[in-house]
C-alpha cells in the first residue's frame, strides 16, 4: 500500500470512528410504542408492553413481527437477505430494524410521539376457530 | 526491499482487519439465539389427524404436560384414522363387528346419541359417501345420482348395534364409519382433562381450527378467539371466553369446483350431496369439546331454522354463531356479553 | 500486457469475458456461503469486487462495465429479487465510477482505489435505501458502513494486488 492509500484509510477510519462515537452519544431511552412504516408511510403503531404477533404484508413480501417482553423483533420474513430476521430484538428509542428489500422500518418511539395507536384489545386474538 | 515493505504493510493491515472483525462480531452483531420467553411456557405444532395442530401450554410442568398431550393426540390418531388400515376404526370397517377400546366406545356412544338427538343430521356412517366424493383423497369428484342414491340408503347410524356395557359393536357389511366429524373435538376434550393432572394454569389448543381452551391466560384474563370468515377476508367476530371449546364448521374449509359449481365437504346424510342449508358457517361454543365438534357439523346440515330450534331446547348446554349465505350473522343469547364484531349481528333468544 | 494481444482476437476476448463473469458470479456466491453476518445490511466482504477491481487493471473500461452489470443482473436473478438488483446497481455503478476516477488520478495503488470503491458502494446503497424506505434515520448507519467499506475495500484491494502480481508472469 502506498502512502496515499494509508492516508485515505486512516482518514476514513477516523471519520467513521468519530461518527460512531458521536452517534453513540445519542440518548438511549426506553420507548413504549413500536412504529412500523413501509415505503415511508406509517403502517401502524403498537404498544411495546403488550405481547403480540403481527403480520406486515408489503408489496414485496411479508415480515412477521413479534412484540414480547418489551422487545420487538422480526421472527420470519420472505425477503432474500433476512437481515431483518437476524437482527437482535430492539427496545430503545435509538434502535431500529430495517428490511431494505421490503422497504420496511421498525422503530421504537416515545408515547408522546405516537400518532396513530392501534387499540390492542380490538385486534389481539389468541386463537382462530375455523 | 520494496516487496518486503509491501509485505509488512500487508501483515499490519491484516492484523488490524481481523481485530476489528472480531470486535464487530462480538459487539454489534448480537444475534438472537432462539430463546424461550418463559420456562413455564410450551408451544408446539404437530401434524396429526390430517391437519396442523398448535398447542400452547402454560404451567410449572408445561413440558411434561405437552409431551403427554402430544402422545395422547398421536394415540388417538392411530386409533381413529380411516387412512391407516390397522387403526381400530379401519379394522371395525373391515370386520363389521368386534369389541372396541374405551376411546372408540366413548366416541360411538356420543355419536349415536347425537345421531338421534339431531334427527340424523350428524351421522358417522356417511363415510361411504365421503369416499365416493373422494373428499379424503386428492382428487374429489362428483359421483353419479344413481351412485349417491344407492349409498345414501346405507347411511344410517341406527343400523349400528352397540352395547356400551361390554363395548360390543356390530353393523351390516355395507356400513362404514368415520369419526372425522367428532374426533378432533373429542381429542381436545381429552387433552383438557389430561392437562388438569399437570397443574396447568392455561392452555390454548388449536386442533386444526377446533379451539379448546383450558384455564386462563398468564395475566389471568379470558381468551379472545376469532371466528374465521367464510370468505377468508378477516374475522366474523371474536368470542371472549375460557374453559370451553370453540369449533367452527363451514363449507369453505374443504371444497372443490366442477363445472362452475362449488362442492364442499359437509355432506347431508339424507341426500348424499353437500348440505345446502343456507348457512355458510356455524360456530359452536360449548364446555364439552366433543359436543361442540359434532354439533357444529349437525347445525350446519340442519340450517338456520332447525339449528335455532335445537338451540332453544338445549340453550344451557351450548351457544352458537350462525353466518348465513346471505351474510346475516346470528348469535345466540348466551354469547351476548362475550361476542364482539365489526359486522352487524343479531342476538337470538 | 495480455489485453493488447486479446484485442486482436475477438473470440479470445469473449472467452475471457465469459470466464471472468463466471468467476465474479462464483465469488459472489461463495460470499453468501461464508458465515460472516454482521446483522447490518450492506456490511459484507464484497468478494465479487475482487474480480471487477482486478479487471479494471487488465481489460478495457467498457468491458469491465459490461461485466459488472451482467454480474449484478445474473446474480440478482439467481439469488435475489428485483429490489436486490436495484440496490446492487446503485452500489456497483457508483463504486465503479469512483474507482475509475481514483485510478485515473494515479495517486492511489489498488488498495486505495478499492477502499474508495468499498466506501462508495455502501454509500450508493445507503442513498438508494434512504430514497426507497424514506427514512432519513437510516443515515445513522453511515459511520458503520464507512468503516466496513474502507476495511473490506482495503482487504479486497490488497488481495487483487497479490492476484495480479502472481498472474502477470503467466500472461
Amino acid at each position: 500500500m502506498k502512502r496515499n492509500d494509508w492516508i485515505l484509510l486512516i482518514l476514513l477510519l477516523c471519520l467513521s470512528g468519530l461518527g460512531i462515537v458521536f452517534l453513540g452519544q445519542r440518548k438511549k431511552e426506553e420507548g413504549t410504542v413500536v412504529r412500523i412504516s413501509v415505503a415511508g408511510k406509517l403502517y401502524g403503531e403498537y404498544s411495546l408492553q403488550e405481547n403480540r404477533e403481527l403480520l406486515v404484508e408489503t408489496a414485496q413480501g411479508f415480515n412477521k413481527i413479534r412484540i414480547e417482553a418489551n422487545e420487538v423483533s422480526v421472527f420470519a420474513a420472505d425477503c432474500p437477505d433476512r437481515y431483518c430476521a437476524e437482527h437482535a430484538a430492539i427496545s430503545k428509542t435509538t434502535e431500529q430494524i430495517v428490511c431494505l428489500p421490503h422497504r420496511m422500518v421498525i422503530e421504537i418511539i416515545r408515547e408522546e410521539q405516537a400518532k396513530n395507536r392501534q387499540e390492542a384489545s380490538e385486534e389481539q386474538v389468541d386463537g382462530i376457530s375455523e | 526491499m520494496e516487496t518486503k515493505l509491501r509485505r509488512k504493510s500487508y501483515v499490519a493491515f491484516l492484523v488490524i482487519f481481523i481485530t476489528l472483525i472480531c470486535a464487530c462480531g462480538s459487539g454489534c452483531a448480537t444475534k438472537k439465539d432462539g430463546k424461550t420467553a418463559n420456562e413455564n411456557e410450551e408451544k408446539r405444532t404437530i401434524f396429526a389427524m390430517d391437519t396442523c395442530m398448535t398447542l400452547q401450554i402454560w404451567g410449572p410442568q408445561a413440558k411434561e404436560a405437552m409431551d403427554a398431550a402430544v402422545a395422547e393426540i398421536e394415540h388417538l390418531d392411530r386409533l381413529l384414522s380411516t387412512g391407516s388400515p390397522d387403526s381400530e376404526v379401519s379394522m371395525l370397517n373391515q370386520m363389521h363387528e368386534g369389541v372396541v377400546g374405551n376411546d372408540t366406545a366413548a366416541l360411538l356412544a356420543r355419536s349415536l346419541a347425537l345421531f338421534f338427538e339431531t334427527d340424523g343430521a350428524f351421522d358417522i356412517t356417511v363415510f361411504p359417501l365421503m369416499e365416493a366424493w373422494n373428499f379424503t383423497g386428492d382428487n374429489p369428484r362428483v359421483p353419479s345420482k344413481k351412485e349417491l342414491a344407492g349409498l345414501t340408503r346405507q347411511v344410517d347410524s341406527s343400523l349400528i348395534l352397540f352395547e356400551p356395557d361390554n363395548k360390543q359393536v356390530s353393523f351390516p357389511e355395507t356400513v362404514k364409519i368415520d369419526f372425522g366429524g367428532i374426533a378432533k373435538g373429542y381429542t381436545g376434550k381429552k387433552i383438557a382433562e389430561l392437562l388438569k393432572d399437570y397443574d396447568v394454569t392455561g392452555a390454548l389448543l388449536n386442533l386444526g381450527g377446533n379451539v379448546q381452551l383450558v384455564g386462563a391466560k398468564t395475566d389471568g384474563s379470558k381468551w379472545n378467539i376469532a371466528i374465521q370468515s367464510p370468505k377468508k377476508d378477516g374475522y366474523l367476530g371474536t368470542v371472549f371466553t375460557s374453559d370451553c371449546a370453540v369449533v367452527t364448521s363451514g363449507g369453505y374449509e374443504r371444497y372443490f369446483v366442477e363445472d362452475g359449481i362449488t362442492y364442499h365437504h359437509i355432506l347431508d346424510p339424507k341426500t348424499g350431496y353437500p348440505a345446502q342449508s343456507g348457512l355458510a358457517s356455524v360456530t359452536v361454543i360449548c364446555a364439552d369439546g366433543t359436543l361442540a365438534d359434532g354439533l357444529s357439523t349437525a347445525l350446519f346440515v340442519m340450517g338456520e331454522k332447525r339449528a335455532l330450534e335445537f338451540w332453544r331446547n338445549r340453550r344451557y348446554e351450548f351457544d352458537c354463531i350462525l353466518y348465513t349465505d346471505t351474510g346475516e350473522l346470528l348469535v345466540t343469547g348466551g354469547l351476548k356479553d362475550c361476542f364482539s364484531s365489526e359486522l352487524s349481528y343479531r342476538i337470538v333468544e | 500486457m495480455g489485453s493488447q494481444n486479446n484485442r486482436k482476437n475477438k473470440a479470445g476476448r469473449a472467452a475471457l469475458g465469459g470466464m471472468l463473469l463466471a468467476l465474479a458470479l462464483i465469488f459472489g456466491y461463495v460470499e453468501t456461503l461464508l458465515p460472516l453476518s454482521f446483522g447490518i445490511p450492506g456490511v459484507k466482504l464484497g468478494l465479487a469486487n475482487l474480480v471487477i477491481l482486478s479487471c479494471l487493471y487488465v481489460i478495457s473500461v467498457p468491458e469491465v462495465l459490461l461485466l459488472l452489470v451482467a454480474r449484478i443482473l445474473l446474480s440478482g436473478f439467481f439469488f435475489g429479487n428485483g429490489m436486490m438488483i436495484l440496490y446492487s446497481l446503485a452500489g456497483g455503478l457508483l463504486s465503479f465510477c469512483v474507482m475509475l476516477i481514483g485510478k485515473k488520478t494515479n495517486r492511489f495503488s489498488m488498495a486505495g482505489v478499492s477502499i474508495l470503491g468499498g466506501v462508495f458502494h455502501n454509500l450508493g446503497q445507503l442513498l438508494l435505501a434512504v430514497v426507497l424506505v424514506w427514512d432519513e434515520k437510516l443515515f445513522f448507519y453511515f459511520p458503520v458502513l464507512l468503516l466496513s467499506g474502507a476495511l473490506t475495500g482495503a482487504l479486497i484491494g490488497l488481495l487483487s494486488q497479490e492476484i495480479l502480481n502472481r498472474l502477470r508472469p503467466v500472461q
